[in-house]
């Protein structure tokens, strides 16, 4: 797909579209933050499917716990985790998104990592405006899904340059296995470091120094005026 | 007291100047062929030394000239220094060890004026009683979870923590640690292996955290960071996701990898997590002596180096011309001094407007030139 025509990469921009969403920027970073955490304690000992799981997780409860003061609920309509503003017309959840997620010199728009569900379908359809036979006999999910304006936290862990790349994005397609491909608008949020200063490590990497950058630490000085 | 060049003599830094090469005041009256008498009065502010006794007291003992003539400089009270070793200490290592201090902290200052460094966020846990609890408690804080430690030094310097290299050849002078106000300070020896240079960083860290004010003193305390120092690079639930199929010291080679440890840290760590028999760790034990591993760490890890040193340094000669000598000058230390405290941590050097590099390591390519 060619990228969306509506992309926010510049600070003052994604600023002024968050605000106009009752968001931050700098919530929706910790959010993934603790996520991140939560993977940092996950062991070889735990199910191997246990980090992604965590990560994803510990970033809706973490968007959960920071958006409560701001009037955001956690709500499961179906099963499926959201957090839904006050006013109850916008709603987000958490994803993981492919390499193109928060890039802006990549060519194409990220997709989901993994396939959706009905209800997320329904969403995503709803989005767009379209209308679907095949879900109508399920016509309260349909209704339901109308009400609010549907948005996803991406977050794409690179593990070469050892930061969490996110964008807020509004999806509007999906492709036939039902990855999210397609987004009206995306505000990117920009990469936090992974881990700050942990790394994976393996018996089997033997020594010397790791190839990827996880837990790499920078450090931004500056001279005083 | 003014000297013939109008510059105030300061007693105690000469004073200071003699305790930081570890002469007595005997032996320097000796060096300098003066009485006793007349030496202990130079330093109780009774006598002017002459022009020509300082300038063979600089020479003797490597100081600037002019060094005897600066404000007073501030020393970390013996009373708060976490030595690692104490009891081994002769007097005249402490008093080595702690002037090399203050002068770190006065070339730390010196920086603060011209740099906006990483602020301190060392949390304060001297109520925690198990320092076990005290490491896995810090790397919650810090967000590293499980995770190996990539690099200590690098993970101390952006917490705040300024870390300044110790040159004292003496095994017995590991790495002190002392907090100066609300900044932490902690010195490395760098004749060690990068293993037992990392295990000392993070026993320092453990000093900081656990006794900041006070608390328990000598072989407690020790014990204490080095339990803490021991938890911090090798958490539990990482440790025990690797336990050794062999108790044989190949096998731990090849586990130390993981945390960056020296083998006999990892051991110890094995056998407090009960992944090791009492039996297969005495044995263990003498395997490791009989090798000579206590002191030549085996298939050692790349040395750690400073993040933050180089930049400063590359800052201050790119923007203002100001190579380590013109720092040294400013500073009134000389350059060996100045080198002293950094050699371990900066590979690269700059120096009297060349740029050398001394063929050991590359500039990370994550160092970023100040804006």
């Amino acid at each position: 797909m060619s990228k969306t025509s509506n992309l926010r990469p510049e600070a003052w921009d994604v600023n002024k579209r968050l605000a106009e969403l009752a968001l931050k920027r700098e919530i929706l970073l910790d959010a993934v933050r603790r996520g991140s955490d939560a993977l940092a304690n996950c062991t070889p000992n735990h199910p191997i499917s246990y980090g992604g799981s965590a990560f994803w997780a510990e970033t809706i409860c973490g968007a959960a716990e920071l958006l409560a003061p701001s009037g955001w609920r956690r709500i499961d309509p179906s099963g499926q985790p959201l957090l839904i503003n006050a006013k109850g017309n916008l709603a987000f959840t958490v994803s993981t998104g492919d390499e193109n997620t928060g890039k802006l010199d990549s060519l194409v728009d990220p997709y989901t990592k993994y396939p959706k569900g009905p209800i997320t379908i329904n969403e995503v359809k709803a989005n767009s405006g379209w209308l679907f036979p095949e879900l109508e006999e399920d016509e309260r999910a349909r209704l339901e899904c109308l009400k609010y304006d549907f948005w996803i936290l991406l977050a794409h862990r690179d593990d070469v340059s050892g930061v969490v790349r996110c964008e807020f994005s509004r999806p509007v397609d999906m492709d036939k296995q039902g990855h999210i491909r397609d987004w009206s608008e995306r505000i990117i949020l920009g990469e936090i470091p992974f881990h700050k200063g942990g790394y994976e490590r393996k018996p089997e990497d033997g020594g010397g120094d790791a190839p990827q950058k996880s837990g790499e630490i920078i450090v931004q000085i500056k001279r005083r005026a | 007291m003014l000297n013939r060049f109008n510059k105030v003599f300061n007693p105690r830094r000469f004073a200071f100047a003699r305790r930081r090469r570890g002469y007595t005041k005997t032996a320097l009256a000796q060096k300098l062929r003066i009485d006793l008498r007349t030496a202990v009065a130079y330093e109780a502010g009774e006598y002017l030394p002459s022009e020509e006794i300082l300038e063979s007291a600089a020479l003797i003992l490597k100081f600037p000239r002019d060094f005897f003539c600066g404000e007073e400089l501030d020393e970390p009270s013996p009373e708060i220094v976490s030595f690692r070793a104490l009891t081994k200490m002769t007097a005249k290592q402490r008093e080595m060890a702690v002037t090399q201090g203050a002068l770190a902290m006065h070339f730390a200052k010196w920086l603060e004026k011209r740099f906006e460094l990483p602020g301190n966020s060392l949390p304060d846990l001297s109520r925690e009683a198990n320092p076990e609890i005290a490491a896995e408690s810090l790397r919650q804080a810090w967000g590293l979870g499980q995770l190996p430690i990539r690099n200590v030094l690098h993970l101390l310097e952006a917490q705040g923590v300024r870390v300044f290299s110790l040159a004292i050849d003496a095994r017995e002078v590991d790495a002190f640690s002392v907090w100066q106000g609300d900044v932490p300070f902690v010195f490395l020896n760098g004749n060690k292996s990068s293993e037992h240079s990392r295990f000392d960083a993070a026993h320092e860290l453990g000093h900081l955290v656990l006794h900041k004010h006070g608390g328990p003193r000598g072989r407690k305390a020790e014990l204490e960071a080095n339990s803490f120092a021991s938890a911090f690079l090798m958490p539990r639930g990482s440790v025990l996701a690797y336990p050794p199929r062999f108790p044989t010291i190949q096998e731990l080679c090849r586990l130390k990898k993981v945390w960056t440890v020296s083998v006999s840290a990892l051991a110890y760590r094995l056998h407090e997590l009960r992944l090791l028999s009492d039996w297969h760790y005495r044995r263990l034990c003498i395997e490791m002596s009989k090798r000579g591993f206590r002191h030549n760490e085996p298939d050692e890890a790349p040395r750690e180096t400073s993040l933050i040193l180089p930049q400063l340094l590359n800052s201050l000669y790119q923007d203002d011309g100001m190579t380590r000598s013109a720092i040294a000058a400013d500073l009134g230390i000389s350059l060996h001094e100045l080198e002293s405290l950094v050699f371990s941590f900066v590979l690269t050097t700059i120096d009297e407007g060349r740029h050398e590099d001394n063929g050991l390591v590359t500039t990370s390519p994550l160092l970023r030139r100040i804006k």
